[in-house]
């Protein structure tokens, strides 16, 4: 009842913690915060420090003198380094909350539908420590389809392959539940780790992650091209076998080459959980087909690979970025997705 | 996001085998400008390039359908948004429209026809209750009165048997066989004034309704009974044994009537009148006035109508507390043992066992008499008078 009242007053919040962008949906004002999910933190005499969070940190990721540190606190999806993503939520919920409302905000988290219970936990501990009333969680390819616009309340199939940047979940959903999910640790930055490996490894050049990134963005590929080399790019790194700066000039073939082990673990995710699908829900995904969110959804001809390997229609949603935090603001929102929210105590 | 749909979409024509790449722009002032819907736009791309529509669907792996309706502008027959724009995305791309152009205007067309999709969730059906809410209604009225009942009994402290009315007088006369019919009693008469009897002493007959109309009901008998002159023949019935004789001398002057209206209550007057004999009645025909100089004598105290004995039953006992109104009363004796703690009616006697110590309380000191050895007391005190700790025993009473 009280706490009924103090939600008249708090932001409510719903916040899609990614591995690589973190993203805060605010109820009555849609998403107000889309932030890369770094942390640098100083050290200074032993004390540690936050510095910086999200844009200005990501800028210093890869570049810190000793005493700084540019921490990503999140990996595959789920937190690897508590106090930082504690912080790190912290600072986006007092960023996005005003302080003239006195009450602490509702917040929602999604998280993995293959994390464990002690990763959820986890999570929700960080929130409840950042200041949250109360915390719910919500499962990722449940609030991708939601934001999506899939029918997910209804007795129909949905097929949702979301991919993130640590993870890519690929679920099959009715009626507000999940009938099958996997999570694969596949994603955005498993693609940049292939594309560092694979310059690594043909040309004795070391990228770092930021440039591994842009690559992926620019000339990314999931299937080579039919012929030729595709579009080209200038990669600067450091050459391994003299240690000196070199520039390079990669092709789109090249990459879609270093990235076809990333998409193959995809398209293999995306086969087994079809595999697990009951006959009716098949039927519904064969006429309406597979739904593409997520930042991984963006590389460039990865429907089309998906369409070939599995046969069905396969769509990229709209603004593929937003999903999940667009279907987890609308699960705080609307009273009849209430129950896909997840409390672990 | 559009720059690298563009370089995508460069990529499909060129595996498609398509001709050329169009800039965005072009298609883009060209999607809204001719045709009347999206669909028609993207049929007439379609057929500019050449292709067959199930060809696109087997290599979009898009139903044949879905593709028709979406080039005949038949909205409602696509699957949901979601997906719609999916299908339109994919067919834009390979045809070489630019998708977001192509989904603007997919938004504007359809934008009347398919509502935002609302999500709703089915509510559990909630399980009919075994007792329809009649059911309940009706217990819950029922132990309400079971529980009022109880309450009623428990709270007057009186139990069933009391609230049975005693036997009217005429009744346990024929069970107990000790008259005959029973007249009804004078009651009625102490309702005259002097004036009315001496109308009646001397015009009988003519008077009987005017009694029947100050209010009781079998009057013309006893009215008739007092008459003295016509000495005799007839009804003229009361006298109990009580009154005859003395008291006549005593009593012969008919105004002493009104006395009788202020204290002959009918209970009181009652056991005054037990037998009527109609032959005695007509010896003391003579005075008129015995029954109401009868009745005046007859002091409450003096009458034991029905009360019921408490206290000690047999044997004898030298203090009985009588009730002249309805009084509590608790006693105890010297070692705290109740010996009564109840509520003595009218008329109800309690014999107090001979014990040391024994106390009285009671919350109508003035509706209690105290007898000790059969010889009244003075009142312990005035009416609805709280005494506590009265002593009861002979000791302590002889010296009142």
């Amino acid at each position: 009842m009280f706490s009924n009242l103090l939600g008249m007053f708090s932001a409510d919040m719903a916040i899609d913690l990614g591995t690589a962008n973190t993203l805060v949906y605010v109820k009555g004002r849609g998403i107000v915060l889309n932030e890369p999910s770094v942390v640098a933190i100083r050290d200074l005499r032993g004390k540690k420090q936050v510095l910086a969070v999200g844009d200005e940190a990501k800028l210093m990721l890869g570049r810190t003198p000793g005493n700084i540190q540019a921490i990503r606190p999140l990996r595959d999806g789920v937190i690897a380094d508590f106090e930082v993503a504690e912080e790190m939520i912290k600072h986006f919920i007092r960023k996005v909350h005003n302080r003239r409302s006195f009450a602490s905000p509702e917040i929602v988290i999604c998280v993995p539908s293959g994390s464990t219970a002690v990763e959820r936990r986890a999570i929700q501990e960080s929130a409840e420590a950042a200041g949250a009333r109360r915390v719910s969680l919500i499962e990722e390819p449940m609030a991708a389809a939601i934001g999506a616009g899939l029918p997910v309340t209804e007795p129909t199939g949905s097929m949702v392959v979301d991919i993130g940047g640590g993870t890519t979940e690929v679920a099959v959903l009715s009626l507000n539940g999940t009938v099958h999910a996997r999570s694969a640790r596949v994603g955005g930055d498993k693609m940049d780790e292939a594309i560092i490996g694979y310059i690594r490894r043909h040309h004795n050049l070391l990228v770092g992650e930021g440039s591994a990134e842009r690559i992926k963005k620019e000339i990314g590929s999931a299937c080579p091209p039919e012929d030729g080399e595709g579009r080209v790019m200038e990669i600067k790194g450091r050459d391994l076998m003299n240690g000196v700066p070199k520039e390079l000039v990669m092709s789109e073939r090249q990459i879609a080459e270093s990235l076809a082990e990333p998409v193959s673990q995809i398209i293999e995710a995306v086969k087994v959980a079809l595999e697990h699908t009951a006959p009716e829900l098949a039927a519904d995904i064969v006429d309406k087909g597979i739904v593409l969110t997520g930042g991984g959804a963006l590389l460039a001809n990865l429907d089309y690979v998906l369409r070939h390997a599995t046969g069905l229609p396969v769509s990229i949603a709209d603004d593929p970025l937003s999903c999940v935090a667009l279907g987890s603001g609308r699960a705080l929102e609307e009273e009849s997705l209430r129950n896909v929210l997840i409390r672990m105590y | 996001m559009g720059d690298q749909y563009g370089q995508q979409q460069d990529l499909r024509n060129m595996r498609q085998g398509g001709t050329a790449a169009f800039d965005t722009a072009d298609t883009a002032a060209q999607a809204p400008a001719g045709p009347r819907h999206v669909g028609e736009a993207l049929k007439a791309r379609r057929e500019a390039l050449g292709y067959a529509l199930p060809d696109l669907a087997a290599n979009l792996r898009i139903r044949l359908n879905f593709l028709e309706a979406i080039e005949e502008g038949r909205w409602g027959d696509l699957p949901g948004h979601a997906y719609s724009t999916g299908f339109l995305r994919s067919y834009a791309q390979i045809v070489g429209l630019d998708p977001g152009a192509v989904l603007l205007r997919f938004k504007q067309d359809a934008a009347g026809h398919e509502p935002a999709p609302e999500l709703y969730f089915p509510e559990p059906v909630n399980e009919s209750r075994v007792p329809g809410g009649a059911v309940q209604l009706l217990s819950a009225l029922l132990a309400v009165a079971v529980y009022g009942g109880w309450y009623v009994l428990s709270a007057s402290n009186r139990s069933v048997g009391d609230m049975v009315p005693a036997l009217p007088e005429r009744l346990s006369k024929l069970i107990y066989g000790d008259g005959t019919v029973v007249e009804p009693p004078p009651s009625p008469t102490p309702m005259l004034n002097a004036g009315q009897v001496e109308a009646l002493v001397e015009g009988s007959a003519p008077s009987a309704p005017e009694v029947g109309g100050a209010g009781a009901s079998p009057l013309p008998a006893p009215v008739q009974r007092r008459d003295p002159d016509a000495g005799t023949p007839l009804p003229a019935t009361d006298t109990s044994p009580v009154a005859e004789g003395p008291v006549n001398d005593e009593d012969s002057e008919v105004p002493q009537l009104p006395d009788l209206g202020q204290t002959g209550l009918p209970p009181a007057a009652d056991p005054a009148t037990p037998d009527v004999e109609p032959v005695a009645a007509g010896e003391a025909a003579a005075m008129p006035a015995p029954p109401a100089a009868n009745a005046p004598t007859a002091t409450p105290e003096q009458v034991v109508p029905t009360g019921r004995v408490f206290g000690q039953a047999e044997g004898n006992v030298r203090v009985t507390i009588r009730a002249v109104e309805d009084s509590w009363v608790e006693v105890r004796d010297g070692k705290g043992t109740l010996w009564a703690s109840r509520v003595l009616r009218r008329g109800d006697l309690f014999r107090a066992p001979d014990i040391p110590g024994m106390v009285l309380n009671t919350g109508n000191a003035g509706g209690l008499v105290v007898s000790l050895d059969g010889r009244d007391l003075a009142p312990l005190g005035a009416k609805s008078q709280v005494l506590r700790s009265v002593p009861l025993t002979p000791e302590a009473l002889a010296g009142r």
